[in-house]
This record gives C-alpha cells, sequence and structure tokens, in this order.
C-alpha cells in the first residue's frame, strides 16, 4: 500500500516537474469509421526508441476499445435513453450515463498504463477526455520540443 | 512542480509568501502553501471559458450570449400555457374530462423540461487546442508546403479523409486551431467549434449540437403536441358554449381568453408542426440541418453521395440519434483552473530559440541565486507574445475604449493568468496595484536607487502611475480571455473612443516633469508596439499578397541598423529610461539582444523579420527575472523595440519620441494603424477568398489573419 502510495507520488512529481515545454506527440482521431471516437495505431515516428511498437498499439487499441464500448448502439443504450427521455431528462441529474462510466475507465486505464509503462521510459499519455477527445497527447519529458 | 511552486511563493511581492524559503523545501509546507492558496482562490475553467458562452449557477449552467429571444419563447409558452390552466381547463375538466388539465400538465412539464435542457446545456462544445497541439498541427500543416519554395504559400486549411469511402473535408479552425471533427462547425455566435453542429437557435438559445440535439428535437415534438392541445382545447371550449343556445360571439365574451390563446396557438403552431416535420426528416435520414442546407451529401456534379454517418435504416437512425449514448460535456466547465491548466492554454507556441533563451534565463532562478522580486513576468511573456501574435492591433483598441464585454461576469473579470499561487499580486484592482506600484518601487534594489528621478516619480505621479499599470495590465489581461470581436466593432470602436482619451490623457500630463514624461511616452510606446508588431507579422505572413505589403518589407530592414545605432543616445538622454530599465546585467543583455536582432535584419530580409518578431517577444523574457512591476518597467524595456517601429512608420527624427508633442505622434500613429486595419480587413477578405469552401463559414473570414500569423512566427 505504501509503496503503491509512493509510485504515486513519485508519478504525480514527474509530472509536474516537467517542463511545460517538451517534446509532445499527438495521436490523431482515425474517422474512417465515422465520427466514433477512434484514435489512429500508426506508431509515431517520435517515439521511436523511446517505447516498444507493441505497447504503444496495446495502449491505444485498448483505448479504442473503451471508446467503441462507449458508444457502442447497445440495447441497455438505447433503454437508457429512452428512460431518460420518458422522464423528461431529469434522470440526468442524478444518473450518471453509461458513456460518462466508459471515460471513467478510460482515465483509470491512462494512470495505469501512464505508471507502469509510460512513466518509466520518460513519457507521459495525457487522459484524451482532457483534450476533448480529439488528440492523445504523449509528452517525452526529457526531451525539448523540436528534438 | 514543488520547486515551481516554492519560486513562485518566494518571488511573489506579498508579504506572506516570502516567509516560505527555498532552503526549506519541505513538502508538507509547500502542499499547505498550495492548499491555502487553492481555498482562497478557486479558478473554475467556466471562468477563463474561450468561447462566448454565459454561465450560471457556478458553471453548471450555459447559454449562448444573447437570450433576448430564449425569453420570449418561455415568455409565449408559459403565458399562453397559464391562461389556457386557469380559463380554459377548469370548464373543461368540469364539462368533458378531468384528463384535459392531467394531459396538457405533463406536455407542459416535459416540454420546460426539454427547452431548459436545450438551452441551458453544453451543445457539445470542443475544447480549443492547446498551444502545442496547435503548433503539432501546424507543424503537420506546413510539411506540406515545400521547404525552399522561392514564395512561401499559406498552408492548406483542409484536410481531406475517407469516412466509409466518402471523401469528407474537414476544415481548420483558426479560432479552436483544430482541424474541426467531421459534422463539427463553428457557431460564430458562441464563437466555439460544436460537434454535430445543427444550427444556433435563438428561440432556444443555444447551440443545437450533438449534445442537445435530442433535447431540442423532443422539444420541438412536445412543444407542438402542447399547441395543438391547447389550440383544440381552447376551440371546444367556445364550441361547448355556443351550444348552449348562445352566439359566437356571446361565448367569445364570456371567456375571452379562450380566443386569444386560440389565435397565439393558431399562429405558432404552423412554424411549429413544419419544423417538427423538417428535424423528424432529418433525424430519420441522421443530417444534420447545416449539412441539408449545404446539401453536403447530395450528388454534386454525378458524383455518388451518400451520408456516410447514416446507421442504415430509418429506426436505427432516429433510436441512434434519439436515444443512443451522448458524449459527456467536454469542456469540464466545473473542474478547477490549475496552474498547468493556464500554461497549456495560453503558452505561446514557442521555437527553439526561444526556448533556449527561455532555459539560460530560468536557469539561476532554479538554482536560488539572485532572486529578484518578481512573478508576475512569465505571464507577460505569455501575454506579450499572444499580443504580438495574433490579435495585437485589435487588442490595444479594445482596451483604450473599454468596451471589452465582461462575459460570465457583471463585473470586469480579470482573472489572474500567471498562477493561482498569488492570488492578491495577479488580481489586478485599483486598490491592488496601488500597493503593488508602492511596494515595487520602494522595495526592488536594482531600479534606480540612486536616481534623484525616482522620488520625483513616486511623488509626482503615483496616481499616473496606478492608472497606467491598471490600463496596461487590461491591456493584456483581458484579451485573452475575450479574444474574438468582429473586425468591424474593433475598428469602430477605436475610432469612437480611442482619440479623445488620448488626448485627454496628454492633456493632463504635467510638462515639468521629465521622468514623468518618459513613463507616459512608455505607454503610448507599447501599445505601438503592439499594433507594429502586428501589422508586421501580418506582412510577412501574407507574404507581399497586397501591393502596399510588398515595398514595406525592404524598408523594415533598412530602417533596422540606423534605428539601433540611435538607442544608445536615447539612454543617455534619458537618465530615467536607464535607470528604470534595471541591473547594468540585465541590460547589457537585453542590449545584445536587441543588436542581434538588428544584425540579423541586415543580414537578409524575410527571414529576418520573422526573427524580428520573434526577438521582440523574448525582450520581455529577460524583464522577467529583473523587473517587479508588470508594466511600467516592462513598457519601458521595450521602449527601444518601439521606437525601432515608430521610425519605420513614420520616418522622422527618432528623438522626438519624447517630446511634447507627443499627441501629434499618436494621432498619426492612430491613423496608420487605421489604415492597417484596413489592410488587415482587405487581407482577410483576399485570404477567405482564397478558400473558397469556407465563404460560408464565419469563423475563417474573421480570424484567418490569427491563423496566418502565428504560422510565420
Amino acid at each position: 500500500m505504501s509503496n503503491h502510495h509512493n509510485n504515486g507520488a513519485r508519478a504525480g512529481e514527474t509530472e509536474q516537474m516537467a517542463p511545460s515545454q517538451c517534446l509532445k506527440v499527438f495521436i490523431q482521431r482515425d474517422y474512417s469509421e465515422g465520427t466514433v471516437v477512434k484514435f489512429q495505431t500508426r506508431f509515431p515516428s517520435e517515439l521511436d526508441g523511446r517505447i516498444e511498437r507493441q505497447a504503444f498499439e496495446l495502449t491505444i487499441n485498448r483505448l479504442n476499445e473503451y471508446f467503441a464500448e462507449a458508444e457502442k448502439a447497445s440495447c441497455s443504450a438505447y433503454c437508457e435513453g429512452c428512460l431518460a427521455c420518458l422522464t423528461a431528462y431529469l434522470i440526468y441529474i442524478c444518473k450518471e450515463t453509461h458513456y460518462e462510466k466508459c471515460l471513467r475507465k478510460v482515465s483509470k486505464f491512462v494512470a495505469e498504463q501512464n505508471e507502469r509503462v509510460y512513466q518509466p521510459r520518460g513519457l507521459t499519455v495525457t487522459d484524451p477526455s482532457l483534450r476533448g477527445l480529439r488528440v492523445i497527447e504523449i509528452s517525452c519529458l526529457d526531451r525539448p520540443p523540436n528534438a | 512542480m514543488l520547486i515551481k511552486l516554492f519560486i513562485k511563493c518566494l518571488m511573489s511581492d506579498i508579504p506572506e509568501y516570502n516567509t516560505v524559503r527555498v532552503n526549506t523545501p519541505s513538502s508538507e509546507e509547500s502542499s499547505t502553501c498550495s492548499e491555502e492558496m487553492a481555498r482562497e482562490q478557486v479558478t473554475r475553467k467556466w471562468e477563463i471559458f474561450a468561447g462566448r458562452n454565459r454561465f450560471y449557477c457556478d458553471g453548471r449552467l450555459m447559454t449562448a450570449p444573447h437570450s433576448g429571444v430564449f425569453l420570449l419563447t418561455i415568455f409565449l409558452i408559459t403565458g399562453t400555457s397559464i391562461l389556457f390552466f386557469a380559463f380554459d381547463c377548469p370548464y373543461l375538466a368540469r364539462n368533458v374530462s378531468v384528463l384535459i388539465p392531467i394531459i396538457g400538465g405533463v406536455l407542459f412539464l416535459f416540454t420546460m423540461s426539454a427547452l431548459l435542457r436545450t438551452s441551458l446545456t453544453d451543445p457539445g462544445i470542443i475544447p480549443r487546442a492547446t498551444q502545442d497541439e496547435a503548433a503539432y498541427v501546424e507543424q503537420q500543416i506546413e510539411v506540406t508546403n515545400s521547404a525552399n519554395s522561392p514564395t512561401y504559400r499559406p498552408p492548406p486549411r483542409t484536410k481531406e479523409i475517407l469516412i466509409k469511402g466518402q471523401t469528407v473535408k474537414l476544415k481548420y479552425c483558426f479560432t479552436c486551431k483544430i482541424f474541426r471533427p467531421p459534422r463539427a462547425s463553428h457557431c460564430s455566435l458562441c464563437d466555439n467549434c460544436v460537434d454535430r453542429f445543427d444550427h444556433h437557435c435563438p428561440w432556444v438559445g443555444n447551440c443545437v449540437g450533438r449534445r442537445n440535439y435530442r433535447f431540442f428535437y423532443m422539444f420541438i415534438v412536445s412543444l407542438a403536441f402542447l399547441a395543438v392541445f391547447i389550440f383544440a382545447c381552447a376551440i371546444a371550449h367556445l364550441i361547448l358554449i355556443t351550444k348552449d343556445e348562445r352566439q359566437f360571439l356571446e361565448a367569445v365574451k364570456d371567456s375571452p381568453t379562450s380566443l386569444i390563446v386560440g389565435i397565439v396557438c393558431f399562429f405558432s403552431v404552423w412554424s411549429i408542426l413544419g419544423l417538427a416535420g423538417f428535424h423528424t426528416y432529418l433525424t430519420t435520414s441522421n443530417q444534420t440541418t447545416n449539412e441539408d442546407i449545404k446539401g453536403s451529401f447530395t450528388g454534386k456534379s454525378g458524383q455518388d453521395s451518400f451520408n456516410p454517418y447514416s446507421q442504415g435504416n430509418v429506426c436505427l437512425n432516429c433510436f441512434h440519434i434519439l436515444c443512443g449514448p451522448v458524449t459527456p460535456s467536454l469542456i469540464d466547465r466545473r473542474g478547477t483552473v490549475t496552474d498547468e491548466y493556464r500554461m497549456e492554454m495560453e503558452k505561446k507556441v514557442v521555437t527553439t530559440e526561444q526556448i533556449s533563451v527561455l532555459r539560460t534565463f530560468s536557469a539561476p532562478v532554479q538554482n536560488g541565486g539572485v532572486l529578484p522580486a518578481n512573478s508576475t513576468l512569465p505571464e507577460i511573456y505569455r501575454q506579450t507574445v499572444e499580443n504580438t501574435g495574433t490579435y495585437s492591433p485589435i487588442k490595444k483598441q479594445l482596451q483604450r475604449a473599454h468596451i471589452v464585454p465582461s462575459k460570465n461576469c457583471a463585473t470586469d473579470k480579470i482573472i489572474p493568468s500567471g498562477s493561482a499561487l498569488k492570488p492578491k499580486k495577479c488580481i489586478v484592482r485599483g486598490d491592488d496595484f496601488l500597493d503593488i506600484e508602492r511596494s515595487s518601487s520602494g522595495g526592488s534594489p536594482p531600479i534606480a536607487k540612486n536616481s534623484p528621478a525616482r522620488l520625483d516619480r513616486n511623488e509626482n505621479a503615483p496616481l499616473y502611475d496606478i492608472s497606467e499599470t491598471y490600463y496596461a495590465s487590461r491591456r493584456q489581461k483581458l484579451p485573452a480571455i475575450r479574444p474574438y470581436t468582429p473586425p468591424e466593432k474593433r475598428y469602430s470602436a477605436n475610432f469612437g473612443l480611442g482619440i479623445p482619451e488620448r488626448k485627454r490623457e496628454s492633456s493632463k500630463r504635467p510638462r515639468s516633469s521629465f521622468v514623468y514624461e518618459n513613463v507616459h511616452a512608455d505607454e503610448f510606446c507599447v501599445q505601438d508596439h503592439y499594433s507594429n508588431t502586428g501589422s508586421i507579422t501580418h506582412l510577412v505572413s501574407n507574404e507581399q499578397p497586397i501591393a502596399i505589403a510588398a515595398p514595406s518589407l525592404p524598408k523594415l530592414s533598412d530602417n533596422a541598423q540606423e534605428q539601433y545605432t540611435s538607442q544608445p543616445c536615447l539612454t543617455q538622454q534619458s537618465p530615467v529610461y536607464s535607470n528604470i530599465l534595471g541591473s547594468s546585467a540585465h541590460k547589457q543583455s537585453s542590449l545584445s539582444k536587441s543588436h542581434s536582432y538588428a544584425h540579423n535584419l541586415n543580414s537578409d530580409q524575410d527571414r529576418q523579420l520573422v526573427h524580428n518578431v520573434e526577438d521582440l517577444h523574448l525582450d520581455p523574457v529577460e524583464l522577467r527575472e529583473t523587473h517587479v512591476i508588470t508594466s511600467t518597467i516592462g513598457g519601458v524595456t521595450d521602449k527601444r523595440k518601439l521606437q525601432n517601429h515608430h521610425q519605420q512608420q513614420q520616418q522622422q527624427q527618432q528623438d522626438n519620441k519624447l517630446d511634447n508633442d507627443l499627441t501629434l505622434q499618436d494621432k498619426e500613429n492612430l491613423l496608420l494603424s487605421a489604415s492597417r486595419l484596413r489592410l488587415l480587413q482587405d487581407t482577410t477578405m483576399i485570404e477567405s477568398a482564397l478558400d473558397l469552401d469556407s465563404l460560408d463559414d464565419s469563423s475563417i473570414g474573421a480570424n484567418s489573419q490569427a491563423g496566418l500569423m502565428k504560422i510565420s512566427v
């Protein structure tokens, strides 16, 4: 427990001590299947030698899975929508939507990946929901921009 | 972060924070420090939100800026319904059925709920790009420009992607600095990009987009039902009265409100029904109003064009739109603004050169070396850069004219952009500035300790100092919050108010005080600097598309050397200037800086102009370590550059800068800036005309300037 706590503290520190100007790589959205949230899995050349291609792809694919689940046109999602409509959308005041739960899972996953995979390699992944689900931002903490 | 925090605490002028010392770096202390700050001043993200939306209930609710028509909608619906419930319902309940008031009540509640949901929630605003992301995207755009082509072409501002085999063009949004996702569009009224933008509906006082389309649709449909229902009931009421062997006119006399309600409903029901039908059609075909109007999916010139977003059949489309999962709001209105968030949002896109300079200057501070009492200048750096980079000519005038509309708050909301850690220092209010100004002029060692003129300044012109600082800081801060105003407005605002205000100020100026005049001159200089730099960037970025632009380019570089050479004499002429400028070490560095600037300018033509702009940005960075007070002193140091620009523009003798005929110069400057603005508008038109596709897009016309400038810097 204490170990975990320390890890967390260290992680936070590294993140915060990161110079606000460091090399950042942005993984763009992949719109080939419509407007569902999906990110490109193409390995960015800037990360060459920083992280294994498999680890990177795993992260992105998992994220894509989470978002696919969030946007999946499942029966429960429709029921949720219908129920909200029937209650004149008042239910949204007190209940968390399926999508929000998924976004929380994404945040958790990103934090976990950061701690396990990315921070030991001097990288940090920013939660895409902090960037409006437009990009996944990967910062190389020890590299200046334009490097 | 801990170190940063310490430095901020240490560097701030407020006494209580000075107790936190660098050589006692215990984490408890710093965390308590930051917690205290957080309690003292929680800035939520909606307060510095870049768009024009209004927020209520501490960010829980949001609407578009002009809600007059929305109030009319509410008034019409509630008024008609109240009349119906008060006069028709009792009779109908007695004579027909109790169900009538119940159904009416349910419909009414549903309608109002849907209406309020539509207008008070986030329509699906796409948050603007952070500066880093914007830089990255622009880098990607510029790759398409051949690197060493003789003529610099503005990079293409569209990107084509394939969605299910259908080509879709993504446009670059210069305001939000993003390639708009498919189906998103920029709402010029709210100044945001909205996902799956349908339209901006003044009746509900909000954009209709991805997140609130279902509410909007349900509102329209339920309102149609309600209107039909009330109309039917009112007519039924009248007919039932006439049934009792009475004339229609008597019946109307008996229940005049039924007639009023009937008439209101009769006239509104047609448009509502039409709208409901139209949106039903859109829903079933999974289109937005925007796409339907543009005809995005109707085959152009024989191409096989289909809607790539459609789910396949009518029912699925309806389900997906009305009941499908919906993205939570992405703008995180209630989140607290952290330092880093602010940095991300406001930081200038920095090139390598600037970063290296930043590094060298920040190094001694981090080692706990000389720590002059200052902390605001990082933000000055950012802001200044922003001024020069993007909206410079406009910001000045906005400030001068005081027409900056305060968004989100009744009072002037001046958000400290430096950090949340120094609340008092950053909040620009008159009183605070009085304190800061006094403490700074009294307490900062490097500034003109032995200067007799300094006393002069303190005694004679403290009030002026304050107001000047106040203006200057307003000038720096507010525009960051309030970035976009239509050019015409800026233009007229400048002309309506700018001139008289300047006149008044200069006439107020006592002519006996030499120092005072210097300071005064600086204020104007600062402004002119902003505007001039803006125009230079402007010219460079457009790469001589206009006749006026071409001749002025060589002129600039020709003049650079002599401008520089005349600077020393200026310094000698005004002792205060050199005194205020600060410690000799920093003077050295800044002079060498401008030396390299002049040197650069002479060696080549176009590239160096870009450098020029960068160098201008850099000087305030040097200030950061030395000086205490933001604008006054910053202005003084800016003077050198400003004079350069004065000369470029006016070709007058340099030394007049500090003389009494400033008003004349100012007037000329004003005229010049007017012509520059006109130029800007002309260019803007040309720019948008180049991109024929974006002619319909209001955001591009007004803001293309900004985008181009940033690219060139």
